[in-house]
Order: C-alpha cells, then sequence, then structure tokens
C-alpha cells in the first residue's frame, strides 16, 4: 500500500473535481467567521471599552457599544449568510459517485 | 408543589415519548436496518430538520440558565459575548463543507472518529479519541441532568431524584428506541419549543415591564452592568477567545459534528446557513439579555440559574410558565440525545467493529448500539443520582479536551494532503498535556484568553512540524480524501481482502 517517498506529492490519483468547490466555501466561512468576530468585537471595543458608565452613549436604554455590536452581529446573522451562499456556495450533488446516486456505499458487510 | 406547571411539563415530556415511540415502530418493522440509519438516520435530513438539529443539540442547559444567570450579575458585556455561538450553523456546516459529507459517504463512515481512522490509519489515535469521547460526553451528560434536574426542583417542587429519573427514561428511552431520528425529530419539536418560548417570554417580560423603565432601572442600580469590560472581565482577549472556543471551535465537536454528514443534499445545508444563525441569535442575545432584565424584575436570587425559571413562573400566569419551563428542559434534553448516540456509536462502532469483532454484521451492530444507548442513558441517569466528585473536574475539562483533540486532526485531515498520523497523535498529546496544564495550574499564561486558544495554537504547531518531520500519507490514504469513488471504493476492495 505504500509508496517511496520520492514520489510526494502523489500526482495519479483521479481527484473529485466537487472538492475544489468545497475548498472554496470552507474558506469564504473561515473568512466569515474572521470578519463576524472581528466586526462584533471591533465595534463594542470602538464604542466602548475601557469607559465608564457615565462616559458611554446609550441607545434605547442599552449601552451603545452593546446596541451597535447587536446591530452588527444581527446583519452578519440575517444579511451576510445569504449573501455568501448566493455568490461563493453552490448546488450539486454529495453522494458518493455523483453519477450514481442511488448505490449503496459498500456491497459487503462488516468490513473496513 | 406547583401541579399545573408540572402538569404541563408532562404533557411535553409525554409529546416526545410518543414521537419516540412513533419512530421505534416504524423502526421496528424496518429488515436490514443499517448502522446509517440508526445512528445518522439515513444521511437523509432537510433544512428543517438540519437547522433546528444542529441548534438544539448544541443549546443545552449552558445557553438557556447559565448564560443569562451570568448575565444576571455581569450585565450586558455577557450578552455581547454571547454573540460568539451565535452562527453555529455556519460555524460547523462551512469548515467541514460538503467534503466532509461526500468522504463519509463514500468510506461509509457514520462517526467523527471513524472518518479519523481511515485518513491516518492509526489504532491509538482512535482509541484515544473514542475512549476520550466516551469519558467526558457522559461527564457532560451527568452534568447535563443534575442542573436540570434542580432547576425542577427548585421551580416545582418535585424532589430531585425524580426529575433525574423523568430526564433518564424518557431521554435513554426514545434516543435508545428511535435512534437518530427520533432524536431529530425531538429536537425539531424541542427547537420550536425553546423558539416559541423565547418569544413568548420577552412578549410577556415586555407587557408588565416597560422597556424603558427596565433598562433606567438597571443602569440606575447598576451601572457597572453596562460597561465594557465590566464586572465580568469580558476583555478583548476574552472576548477572541469566546469567538474562538464557542465559535469556530463547536465544529468537530462529535455530537455536533456528526449533523454535517447527515443532510440530504446541498440546499438543505445551504438554507440551514441561512436560517440557522437568525434562530441563534434569539436563543443566545435574546436569553442572555432577558438575564440582564432579570436582574431588576427578580433581584437578590441566590444563583444565577435561577433568573431564567424565577423570571418565567413570577412574570407569566402558570399554564404559560408550564410550556416555558420546558424550553431550558428542552434544550438539555436535545443536547443529551445526540451525545448518547455518539458515545454509543464510538463504543460500537469504533471500538467494538474495529477490534472486538470485524465480522460483526451492520445489521447486528444496529441492534447492538440500541442497546448500548440505554445503556449509557441508565448509567448517566444513576450516576445523577448521586454525582461523584470527579464529575466537576471532568466537566471542566470536557468540551475543551473535545475540541483540542478533534480540531486539527479533523480540519487539518480534509484538507492538507501532508498531514500524516505523527502529526496527528503529536498535536492530541501536546494540546492535551497544555490544555490540562493551562486550565489546572498555569493559568496566568493564558494570556487573559480561554486555555483551549494556547491549546490549540500548540497542537497546531505540533501537527504541522510533526506531519513534515515524517513520512508522506500513503496512496490509499490520498486516494480516499481526494479522490473520486472509484478510487476510494479500489483500496476499500484492497483493505478488506487484506484482513
Amino acid at each position: 500500500m505504500k509508496r517511496p517517498d520520492a514520489e510526494w506529492p502523489l500526482t495519479d490519483i483521479e481527484e473529485d473535481p466537487r472538492y475544489a468547490q468545497c475548498n472554496r466555501e470552507m474558506i469564504a466561512s473561515i473568512l466569515y467567521w474572521l470578519s463576524y468576530g472581528a466586526a462584533v468585537i471591533g465595534t463594542a471595543a470602538l464604542l466602548g471599552y475601557g469607559r465608564s458608565a457615565t462616559e458611554i452613549g446609550y441607545v434605547f436604554g442599552i449601552p451603545s457599544w452593546m446596541f451597535w455590536g447587536a446591530v452588527v452581529g444581527l446583519f452578519f446573522c440575517a444579511v451576510v449568510p445569504t449573501l455568501l451562499i448566493k455568490t461563493v456556495f453552490a448546488n450539486f450533488s454529495v453522494a458518493a459517485d455523483p453519477e450514481a446516486p442511488d448505490t449503496l456505499l459498500r456491497s459487503d458487510e462488516g468490513q473496513v | 408543589m406547583d401541579w399545573l406547571t408540572l402538569g404541563v411539563l408532562c404533557v411535553y415530556l409525554l409529546i416526545n415519548a410518543v414521537i419516540g415511540y412513533a419512530v421505534w415502530s416504524r423502526r421496528r418493522r424496518l429488515t436490514n436496518e443499517r448502522t446509517e440509519d440508526y445512528y445518522i438516520g439515513g444521511r437523509s435530513l432537510g433544512s428543517v430538520a438540519l437547522v433546528f438539529t444542529i441548534l438544539a443539540s448544541l443549546v443545552s442547559a449552558g445557553s438557556f440558565l447559565g448564560n443569562p444567570g451570568v448575565a444576571y450579575t455581569v450585565g450586558w458585556a455577557w450578552v455581547l459575548q454571547s454573540l460568539a455561538f451565535v452562527p453555529s450553523a455556519i460555524f460547523l456546516l462551512g469548515p467541514l463543507s460538503k467534503k466532509f459529507a461526500i468522504v463519509s459517504r463514500k468510506l461509509g463512515s457514520v462517526t467523527v472518529t471513524d472518518i479519523l481512522r481511515h485518513r491516518y490509519d492509526n489504532p491509538f489515535l482512535v482509541v484515544a479519541a473514542a475512549v476520550g469521547m466516551v469519558v467526558f460526553l457522559v461527564a457532560y451528560m451527568v452534568a447535563q441532568f443534575v442542573g436540570g434536574a434542580r432547576v425542577i426542583e427548585s421551580i416545582t417542587g418535585l424532589p430531585y431524584v425524580w426529575g433525574v429519573v423523568i430526564f433518564g427514561v424518557m431521554v435513554a428511552g426514545y434516543t435508545a428506541f428511535g435512534g437518530f431520528k427520533a432524536d431529530v425529530i425531538t429536537d425539531v419539536f424541542q427547537g420550536l419549543v425553546m423558539l416559541a418560548g423565547s418569544f413568548l417570554l420577552w412578549f410577556a417580560v415586555l407587557s408588565v415591564a416597560s422597556w424603558s423603565e427596565v433598562t433606567e432601572e438597571v443602569r440606575r442600580t447598576s451601572p457597572d452592568m453596562m460597561t465594557l469590560p465590566g464586572p465580568g472581565d469580558v476583555t478583548i482577549p476574552f472576548l477572541t477567545s469566546m469567538f474562538i472556543v464557542f465559535g469556530i471551535g463547536s465544529a468537530v465537536l462529535p455530537h455536533i459534528a456528526v449533523r454535517a454528514m447527515s443532510y440530504r443534499e446541498t440546499q438543505a445545508m445551504h438554507n440551514a446557513m441561512i436560517w440557522g444563525p437568525m434562530i441563534g441569535y434569539v436563543f443566545g442575545v435574546g436569553f442572555a439579555a432577558l438575564g440582564v432584565f432579570a436582574h431588576v424584575l427578580v433581584p437578590n436570587l441566590s444563583s444565577g440559574d435561577l433568573a431564567i425559571p424565577t423570571l418565567i413562573l413570577d412574570v407569566l400566569p402558570g399554564w404559560m410558565a408550564g410550556p416555558l419551563l420546558a424550553a431550558p428542559i428542552a434544550a438539555i434534553m436535545s443536547t443529551v440525545d445526540s451525545m448518547i448516540l455518539v458515545v454509543s456509536a464510538a463504543i460500537v462502532k469504533d471500538l467494538y467493529h474495529n477490534y472486538v469483532d470485524r465480522a460483526a454484521s451492520d445489521e447486528r451492530l444496529s441492534k447492538l448500539g440500541a442497546g448500548t444507548s440505554l445503556v449509557i442513558g441508565v448509567v448517566v441517569m444513576v450516576a445523577a443520582f448521586r454525582p461523584p466528585e470527579l464529575l466537576t473536574f471532568l466537566v471542566i475539562f470536557a468540551i475543551g479536551g473535545l475540541q483540542v483533540t478533534l480540531f486539527w486532526p479533523v480540519i487539518l485531515g480534509l484538507y492538507w494532503k501532508r498531514a500524516n498520523a505523527t502529526g496527528a497523535v503529536l498535536s492530541i498529546v501536546s494540546g492535551l498535556a497544555s490544555f490540562l496544564l493551562l486550565k489546572s495550574y498555569l493559568t496566568a499564561w493564558t494570556l487573559g484568553m480561554d486555555p483551549l486558544v494556547i491549546s490549540l495554537v500548540v497542537s497546531g504547531v505540533a501537527f504541522v512540524a510533526g506531519s513534515y518531520a515524517t513520512r508522506p500519507p500513503s496512496r490509499s490514504v490520498i486516494a480516499k480524501f481526494w479522490g473520486t469513488n472509484r478510487e476510494v471504493q479500489t483500496v476499500l476492495v484492497q483493505e478488506g481482502s487484506l484482513r
């Protein structure tokens, strides 16, 4: 089963073409997470970090850093996901073999 | 004893039992049930099922009782940090991506550990992951039962032990007999209860108290609850670590990750990513903010955990309080049922099938799985009668321990060809060691963040260094994880004939 190291990276394996799209979606999701965290924490920090209750602004009775942090968060939860799906993500079969989606995964039992 | 509330809770529990029974009677008539059916519902989840099962399994006593409980004393800063887990549907489905769903179908895997077995071909890793899951998740489940039974007792007067028995019998019952399908259908029901409960509670609170009056009162009596970092020390390092630990970190928790291999088609996955965050927002921000309101509406409680239940009982008429109290109960049950199944799968598929009886038929394993689920439920229930001292210790390390063990091996295993077993093993050992040390002794070294963050850095470095320092993975591994189905089946057949 094992090959000598000199043959790395292996080039003779027929690769599933769907994985390239999966990689793109994975990266987009990571970027989403990073920007979500930065936006929420950044907004709150800029508006209120280290300030006392009298030094901060208030919106509808709650601290402005909380209000705007919540608004930014809501934007990332209600608007951005749809944009993300529409622009980066694609629909395709996730069957083991997209040409034959109804086949069982294994014909034998108890192995592997 | 509050009979009315108890009565309504009973109706809620009965509905769960009916769901479990309905799924079981369909299951009984199946000939040739596969573990793929029992453990991941035949990979048939649609949009609604997927979104609710992810959120319900993730949200437990912590989000409905614990989180608002902390906000009760700490203030708005804690509401801010609850934003960390709100888009969890994206944090789960995105990083694991459709590749996880496709690969698990090609390999016939129904557990995360099995994916790791194929990727790294290392028995130590498989056994460590499986045993770790069993130990940590059982501890976590016991703690959930304990917490839930205590809340029921303090609210309804029902003796603690009875609460434990009710939890145990209910959850163990419908999970063991109904499997993943019962888990998911009850998740949808429980998720709807939680969602409806959230809106109802806000509506009720705002009808007895005005928003501006309450917020003014909080600001007047406890101005420090308006500040950031505030009395809870919600510093920027702390916030960042919460967005890591409760954000992307939850993607690899076994009872959550398994959902990423159980949807039928990509449209369901996309819909879950669109709707999940909004529903999560109601659970996370909605409940935490109620904790702040509770500070004024039900002041001077002995424990923050009682804030939401007390608020429910004080603000709502008895007939409404019952269903709403079902919400935190639902949160606990929906988490425990998914954990029971992955622990059962770890024992039956990852350990028993691989190392005790390779020849066991899939149907037999499925039946064993059901029996094992029942036993696990009973064990958790019995342990919750008199929780051992060890429990707190285990729970503190449980979720973080699982995360540091699984994170790099799963993520890098899926996307980095050069990742190999040595890297994975080194990352697990260094990750766990650093996590345990940082969490218990070297707390000053954590730089104000959750210890998991530093351990993830340590284990990540160890993974990369270990992989590069040793041989690349074999051709069969690369074929399994990058190849077409034809490549994969060729390898599997070769492996089958070698054993």
